[in-house]
């Protein structure tokens, strides 16, 4: 049971592969192509508006580096990066339906690949979105030629959800770590399963515990008042997913800049442990409440 | 009576006589042979081109294969390449200046019967493994057990996914469905794979009596989603039923998803339980009253907050199925390309990746020596140096596949010796006996046309009737 329980996040190692294989953004600001249909304004039954641009990264390799020259060769292909950056324009109404445009953009630094490069391809460019327009709740998706591939509804369940958010955020507020470590002491007084990290006085971890036997552990920073990693285990106590955000912090405002997400299966191939990871560089991200 | 009957028989006898030797002295009619390849596996056949080029084309042949699939013409492939062509051979007699059209196996059953009977003049070889096609080794050789090495992939491929509803329209079940066909037809169908006895033979004694010309098809991305649908679905001209419907499929799943993750991010990014905090952060200062005004939110809201971390939990779930399915796809696309490209016809090329990760943690750790950073700031050192012009870049060595039709490589398609080489763009294996709605370059269609009316030569040309 090499991942079950590891102790882990919270030690400065978490870096190590956060941003690994992510392409340089340096210009992503500058370098993203008009979005054609960004005619999107904040109006007044707006709530929220959300707007980024995004890198993502997607990749496989052996969970733990050492393994990862045990793989089989085809497995080795799959260490390639499949790289998709994206320009998100989002408002959230007041009824809990959105507005967006989101459009996939090749932002200057992502790799070229050559055509026919192995693991890359899943399915032909035609099929590939290259723009969704929302509308009300109702999403098209468009390929490069302009064609619908297919389009969805905002599910009830969402609009709810949406409209709760909306309604209940508020202006950011952050209390010291002296207080908020008497927040999480209500928590645990309420019976929440919280302890400090042993590797960071600053953390808090959070444990919650399911009817299936699996259970979450949430990293709380305490210094941004904020939950900043979550790991699922499964009732094995074996991890199924890691999901961290990175902020950038200044003390007085924070800014998510990034979001890793890891998942795992065991390979029946080389036998080795193997790690599907989702990284995400974010940038120019901007949330807006219409007060 | 008896003179006017003689008469009129003799009148009948000599029309018949006239009409014949008229008929014989006019006619330019051309005998052909269409075979097919395993219809069952790795072609769809011919189908009803001959008689699209007869009735409409108004090209003049007289089929002598007319009907594969008619039992009682003799052209049976389950006797391998060599068998067939031993059975095809008696057809051919009586004929000459025979005209040979093949597709896939097929195509080796025509060279073998070119090097047994002249009366075959001229080939037309259609995405013919002429080479051996290393996709039928990785098909059809066993690896572990009674399993072949393809089974294995698939075997693997869903234990990846054992436990996912991926909604991926059962393409991985017709890629297994095509290879239980494929091991159902195993000892005929390694016929073809490369280095068998039978392409070997063939290649020994290239057709050097007989003129031929070389189709070959290639498309140029991978997915072997595409080439299932036109195995499965040819009648639906170029709609890609399994692409088309995973593609739509996966798009609202990641969309799904991805708005979860908006949602949560907004929570996150404002706070702990959002608005709470503002709330108990400004009104109170005393600890005692910070824990009973929480504990009091905690009692009301406990429900809701498990509920959340729940909820939480399945959408990461989700997202890791999302992801697992992918994979699953991206496996079965990596290992049937590169099987395709085993022989040593992969080519690398070096690709710029992005800044050097471990070159910027390790400014980092410098930067930070001695103090214990927190998780914001090690990150922005760390993104800050990644965004740096004066980061090295890292590379990363990429395999490209060569051209091919997904089934077989261009070099396995080709034959030295060819008259004439057409090229059928954006054809896989499945689409290279299916005629387009236009004759443009790279279409059967255009290349039929060209080279029945002549423009490589005599020897492939079809009078107009």
């Amino acid at each position: 049971m090499k991942f079950s329980k590891k102790p882990p996040l919270y030690t400065l190692g978490l870096f190590l592969l956060v941003f690994l294989l992510l392409p340089s953004c340096t210009n992503l600001d500058k370098e993203a192509p008009a979005f054609t249909s960004k005619s999107l304004t904040m109006t007044e039954d707006h709530a929220l508006s959300l707007s980024y641009d995004m890198i993502t990264s997607t990749f496989i390799v052996a969970a733990d580096p050492e393994d990862q020259e045990q793989l089989t060769e085809t497995e080795k292909i799959l260490s390639t990066p499949k790289v998709v950056g994206c320009s998100v324009t989002q408002y959230i109404k007041d009824n809990g339906l959105v507005d967006a445009d989101i459009e996939m953009v090749d932002f200057e630094g992502m790799p070229n690949y050559p055509k026919r490069t192995l693991g890359q391809t899943s399915y032909p460019e035609k099929f590939m979105t290259k723009r969704i327009k929302v509308r009300d709740g109702i999403s098209t998706f468009y390929n490069a030629a302009g064609e619908v591939i297919t389009s969805n509804v905002q599910s009830d369940a969402k609009t709810a959800y949406f409209q709760k958010v909306a309604s209940e955020l508020a202006e950011h507020t952050r209390v010291s770590v002296e207080k908020f470590e008497y927040i999480l002491e209500a928590f645990r007084q309420e019976g929440f399963d919280v302890e400090d990290s042993s590797h960071d006085p600053n953390v808090a971890v959070m444990t919650q515990h399911f009817d299936d036997g699996g259970y979450t552990e949430l990293y709380i920073d305490k210094v941004l008042n904020h939950i900043d990693s979550r790991v699922n285990y499964n009732a094995a106590g074996e991890v199924e997913t890691i999901s961290d955000f990175i902020f950038e912090d200044d003390g007085v405002e924070k800014t998510l800049i990034g979001h890793r997400f890891i998942t795992f299966y065991d390979s029946p191939f080389s036998n080795v442990k193997m790690s599907i990871r989702k990284v995400s560089e974010i940038k120019n991200f901007n949330l807006q409440k219409n007060f | 009576m008896k003179v006017y009957k003689l008469y009129i028989r003799n009148l009948l006898v000599v029309g018949i006589l006239i009409t014949i030797c008229t008929a014989t002295a006019f006619s330019q009619t051309r005998s052909t042979i269409w075979l097919d390849g395993s219809t069952n596996t790795t072609s769809h056949g011919w189908g009803g081109v001959p008689n699209i080029y007869y009735d409409l084309a108004g090209f003049d042949f007289v089929d002598i294969n007319i009907d594969n699939t008619n039992s009682n013409i003799a052209y049976d492939l389950n006797l391998g390449v060599f068998g067939a062509a031993s059975q095809m051979e008696p057809q051919l007699d009586g004929h000459e200046n025979v005209l040979g059209i093949a597709h896939d196996m097929g195509g080796l059953v025509l060279r073998d019967l070119a090097n047994k009977d002249n009366s075959l003049s001229a080939m037309i070889l259609n995405g013919v493994p002429n080479q051996g096609s290393a996709a039928i080794n990785f098909a059809t050789e066993i690896q572990v057990g009674d399993k072949t090495k393809v089974q294995l992939m698939i075997d693997g491929v869903q234990d990846i996914i054992a436990d996912e509803e991926c909604e991926n329209c059962n393409l991985i079940e017709a890629f297994q469905e095509w290879m239980d066909e494929v091991e159902n037809n195993r000892d005929v169908l390694r016929q073809m794979r490369r280095g068998s006895e039978e392409v070997n033979t063939l290649n020994a004694s290239p057709p050097d009596n007989t003129p031929f010309v070389v189709l070959w098809g290639s498309v140029e991305e991978l997915p072997i989603s595409t080439m299932l649908s036109s195995r499965n679905f040819p009648a639906t001209g170029d709609d890609d039923h399994y692409t088309e419907c995973y593609a739509r499929r996966l798009a609202k799943r990641k969309k799904e998803n991805q708005e979860d993750f908006v949602l949560e991010t907004i929570d996150n990014v404002v706070n702990f339980y959002g608005s709470y905090l503002e709330y108990i952060g400004t009104v109170f200062a005393e600890p005692t009253e910070i824990i009973s005004a929480v504990g009091d939110f905690i009692k009301d809201a406990k429900n809701s907050i498990t509920g959340q971390i729940e909820d939480v939990r399945d959408r990461d779930q989700e997202l890791a199925s999302i992801l697992r399915c992918e994979a699953a796809v991206q496996i079965l696309n990596v290992e049937w390309n590169y099987a395709l490209n085993e022989f040593g016809s992969l080519t690398t090329e070096e690709v710029e990746i992005g800044p050097d990760i471990v070159y910027c943690e390790q400014q980092c750790w410098e930067q930070f020596e001695g103090t214990t950073p927190n998780h914001a700031q090690f990150g922005a050192c760390v993104a800050d140096c990644m965004n740096s012009d004066n980061t090295p870049v890292l590379t990363e060595t990429v395999y490209v596949a060569v051209e091919s039709d997904g089934l077989l490589l261009e070099t396995e398609q080709k034959l030295s010796g060819a008259v004439d080489e057409y090229h059928l763009y954006e054809h896989n294996h499945f689409q290279e006996t299916k005629l387009s709605s236009n004759s443009g370059v790279g279409t059967l269609n255009h290349a039929l046309d060209e080279l029945f009316s002549g423009s490589a030569g005599p020897a492939f040309t079809i009078p107009k009737q």
